[in-house]
């Protein structure tokens, strides 16, 4: 004998039909009912569907029930259990669609002889049936049955007159949206709303390349990427966030960024005790992967994982201490073997252009030379997921040799000697570093690196922080709970939901010299950045409490008890833009001109870090300030205002005839001023303390190649008597598409063998890449910046 | 001779180091500037990120802008203290 889910097998329909009986279809209403009162818990519909089946099988035994029956028992039973208010929306909808039914024609045929054929949205040739339009209108914008009627009575007399030819889906939705705002309906003209690009400019990016990222591509998988994600930056304006924010954003005070990922939160840091402890189970793959017991395996599974979180977040995927936790796989490895498995780390990452829209991972591996202190006694997990009966400071000889390894394999280069773009080696520097044998060494091996191909960043922290790297800069410093967490490394998993930038430039200009409007002003802007991260919280939210029938079960997965997302050790990323040009509008001078000007800005940040923290408590939620990469933000806000604060033309720099224009990112000092490199460092680092979520200053290397022993001297200047948390030094190269050599420059031709033929490389953010994919902004910028020697 | 100390209202030993500058300085009868400045004020933080200040408290000590002595995140012994300052000349 076999159960079936229902007892309840068959259902009369209105037109006298017997059809199957669909308990999905309970759930789905219920659902969506309580929805509408902000309910998100499907699992409760389910529950309530299955109690109405009971009912209707008590009640009905083996007659089958009609429609209007099992409607009537739907109500019966959300009155009972509790839930009024659902039940009030049920019933509205119910009344709503026998209202429907009874206006609405029965058979179009009937009702003219002129037949119009519509090419759908699904790929299908229907005839023309206004009750089509009637029942979106009523479904999607709740707009009254009759005025549905009467609406789609118009457009149909519309279509008849205009002789449309060729009717399509998209047109007939076009012309009811007009004739929703004719009758004065335009919130419900939202709701109606289609989502979509022009033809032209579809065409234009399938065809040409897109440049606001330049770690996108030009191919199918990135075409596809670019016109989801304008699709879903229009919903997320639309459906997610209020009219006020989502204006702020459009006309540039604030910018929203990876609007057109929505539906991710913004970058995630992670352990590989996660992956080492419970192996691989991605919650949409086919198979489920035990722990690794091989090195090569545990590789896999990282890249694999990063790949798949890279499809759950918009931004960045860092992973923390990774010479560390891999040591337990390498020992007894020769240093051939050692090598090949960092070769294969490194080749993996930086060949993933085949995931998400054809995008490489960003990926940041953070290193250390020494057993940071907060996993000395930790105890170790080692091949298949068990503990080795050692803790992690006994592994410091093989988390010494692969850290050793992975720069050897930076230092060659790509096949080409080219450097590699990621994944992105951090390495932290803290007092125990110094304390830790062959340092020396190993800082002037990680600064040959600098020197020849410049990928090491130096994340400093002092005294006794400790920190993960994730974004371009983005860090997180270790509170106590973190550290207890650290005993279990597995947990210690962090996330920053979005990040959003607030245009500085643009409140000088407003302000008019007056510090108190500027500051005002300040708060004001940083209120609404708080309230966007309230919405996108919501959001996210929402789409976590779907658990495994969501878009983000992988990130709602349980292995250790709580959701892979912890959402409340999140944060949200307060970006900062352009901090120079405002300070030069409001005061005359920008920041290296003058001391006042320079204290100014730094006055600023502290006004902000400490608004941060009020409405960190007010919220229960963690707002802290980041230097924004602000790649494209960078170059927007400065257009924008360029046409819209005249003003600004005073003060925006790089090519204002060419439209090359651009703001300085985040806090730094003027690019293109020839201030000595360890004062730059020195001065913006005085910056870094208040801005908690990491902060950068770059050294811009252009063709020189110093010493890797300057290199690390610099280094240990800055960890010694400056505030900066983090440095990195950019070199530029030329690599030839035709001879395939590489020099160090930029060149319009290839040194040896002239060809034009030639591909500038350089960091553009917090990031290496292809010069050729860089908007006008940072063109501009490039061409400013002041290159150093050390 | 200036004197800042960098400290919060409520932290415990900001109060104590508040007290051992102002009673070292008792008998220079006003002629030691001393600044006080509340990290959790936009001053007070901005002139503590211009100071490199880490912890709380701290507390600095300069002559006509060079440096004599730094204490930072601990109060110094009151003997301590008072030699970097010396005695006021009759």
């Amino acid at each position: 004998m076999t159960t079936s889910e229902t007892p309840l097998e068959l259902i009369h329909k209105r037109d006298g039909q017997v059809v199957p009986f669909e308990k999905s279809k309970i759930t789905e209403a219920i659902f969506k009912a309580a929805q509408k009162v902000g309910g998100e818990d499907k699992r409760l519909a389910e529950e309530l569907a299955t109690k109405v089946v009971v009912y209707l099988y008590d009640k009905f035994g083996d007659h089958i029930p009609s429609v209007e029956g099992v409607q009537d028992a739907v109500e019966k039973i959300l009155i009972e259990e509790g839930h009024a208010r659902v039940a009030k929306e049920y019933i509205l909808y119910r009344d709503m669609r026998s209202r429907l039914r009874k206006i609405a024609p029965k058979d179009y045929k009937e009702t003219t002889d002129y037949t119009l054929f519509v090419r759908s949205s699904k790929d299908n040739i229907l005839i023309w049936d206004r009750k089509r339009i009637m029942d979106a209108l009523v479904r999607e914008a709740q707009i009254q049955p009759e005025m549905a009627d009467k609406i789609s009575q118009e457009v149909e007399k519309d279509v008849r007159e205009f002789k449309v030819k060729y009717l399509t889906a998209p047109l007939i939705r076009e012309l009811v949206d007009v004739k929703l705002i004719e009758h004065g309906l335009e919130e419900a003209r939202k709701s109606h709303a289609r989502l979509g690009i022009p033809l032209r400019d579809a065409e234009e990016l399938i065809i040409y390349h897109n440049k606001e990222n330049a770690n996108i591509p030009h191919n199918p998988e990135a075409t596809n990427l670019t016109l989801a994600e304008s699709i879903k930056r229009e919903y997320a304006l639309l459906n997610v966030f209020s009219e006020d924010v989502a204006d702020a954003h459009i006309c540039g005070d604030i910018h929203l960024h990876d609007l057109g990922m929505i539906d991710r939160p913004y970058c995630s840091g992670q352990n590989l005790e996660y992956v080492k402890k419970f192996g691989l189970n991605l919650t949409n793959s086919l198979s489920m992967a035990k722990p690794a017991k091989h090195p090569e395996t545990l590789l896999a599974h990282m890249v694999k994982y990063s790949a798949s979180l890279q499809g759950h977040f918009a931004g960045a995927i860092g992973w923390d201490a990774v010479n560390l936790f891999f040591a337990p796989f390498l020992v007894g490895l020769s240093d051939k073997e050692m090598r090949q498995i960092a070769q294969m780390l490194i080749f993996e990452y930086s060949q993933q252009a085949v995931a998400r829209g054809g995008q490489a991972i960003f990926s940041d591996i953070n290193l250390y030379w020494e057993i940071p202190k907060h996993f000395e006694n930790v105890p170790a997990i080692g091949p298949g997921g068990t503990y080795t009966g050692k803790n992690y400071s006994d592994y410091i000889e093989e988390a010494q040799r692969f850290a050793w390894a992975l720069f050897d394999v930076y230092l060659g280069g790509d096949g080409c000697g080219r450097p590699f773009f990621f994944p992105k080696p951090l390495v932290h520097i803290t007092e125990k570093f110094f304390s830790t044998p062959r340092h020396a060494e190993f800082l002037e091996h990680i600064c040959s690196v600098v020197a020849e191909k410049g990928n090491t960043y130096f994340v400093f922290d002092r005294g006794d922080t400790a920190k993960i790297s994730e974004c371009c800069r983005l860090s997180f410093k270790l509170e106590q709970s973190d550290l207890d967490d650290a005993q279990h490394p597995w947990k210690m998993r962090y996330s920053a939901i979005q990040n959003i930038t607030l245009n500085l430039p643009r409140l000088a200009y407003l302000a008019k010299s007056n510090d108190y409007k500027l500051f005002k002003k300040l708060e004001e802007l940083l209120e609404l950045a708080v309230k966007a991260h309230l919405q996108k919280r919501g959001f996210i939210t929402k789409l976590l409490a779907l658990g495994d029938e969501g878009s983000l079960s992988l990130l709602a997965m349980k292995s250790d008890g709580e959701f892979y997302l912890r959402m409340h050790r999140a944060t949200y990323l307060i970006g900062l833009l352009g901090l120079n040009e405002m300070v030069q509008f409001h005061t005359g001078r920008e920041m290296h001109e003058s001391e006042d000007s320079f204290k100014f800005g730094l006055k600023t940040i502290a006004h902000l870090n400490l608004l941060c923290k009020e409405l960190s408590k007010k919220y229960g939620m963690r707002f802290v300030l980041e230097q924004t990469p602000a790649e494209s933000t960078a170059y927007r806000f400065a257009r924008l205002d360029v046409d819209h604060h005249p003003e600004s033309l005073q003060v925006v720099k790089g090519d204002k005839e060419s439209g090359g224009v651009y703001y300085t990112n985040s806090t730094y000092l003027n690019v293109g001023e020839s201030i000595s490199p360890i004062e730059r460092v020195k001065k913006e680092g005085l910056l870094h303390n208040l801005i908690e979520a990491g902060a950068l200053t770059h050294i811009w290397l252009g063709e020189t190649k110093p010493l890797p022993s300057s290199l690390a001297s610099f280094v240990i200047k800055t960890f010694r008597h400056t505030q900066s948390a983090q440095i990195a030094f950019s070199p530029e190269f030329t690599s030839c598409n035709d001879c395939q050599r590489f020099a160090r420059g930029l060149y319009d031709k290839c040194p040896a063998c002239a060809s034009t033929n030639v591909e500038g490389i350089t960091r553009i953010t917090g990031y290496f890449s292809k010069v050729s994919g860089w908007n006008k902004g940072k063109l501009a910028e490039l061409r400013d910046r002041y290159r150093v020697r050390l | 001779m200036e004197i800042k100390v960098f400290g919060t209202k409520l932290c415990p030993s900001c109060n104590i180091a508040v007290r051992r500058v102002n009673e070292a300085i008792e008998k220079w009868n006003g002629e030691i500037r001393v600044n006080y400045y509340d990290m959790e004020t936009v001053d007070g933080l901005t002139e503590g990120a211009l100071n490199e200040v880490m912890k709380i408290p701290t507390i600095i000590l300069s002559e006509r802008g060079r440096l004599v002595a730094r204490w930072n995140g601990e109060v110094p012994e009151a003997g301590e203290f008072q030699e970097k300052i010396g005695n006021p000349s009759i």
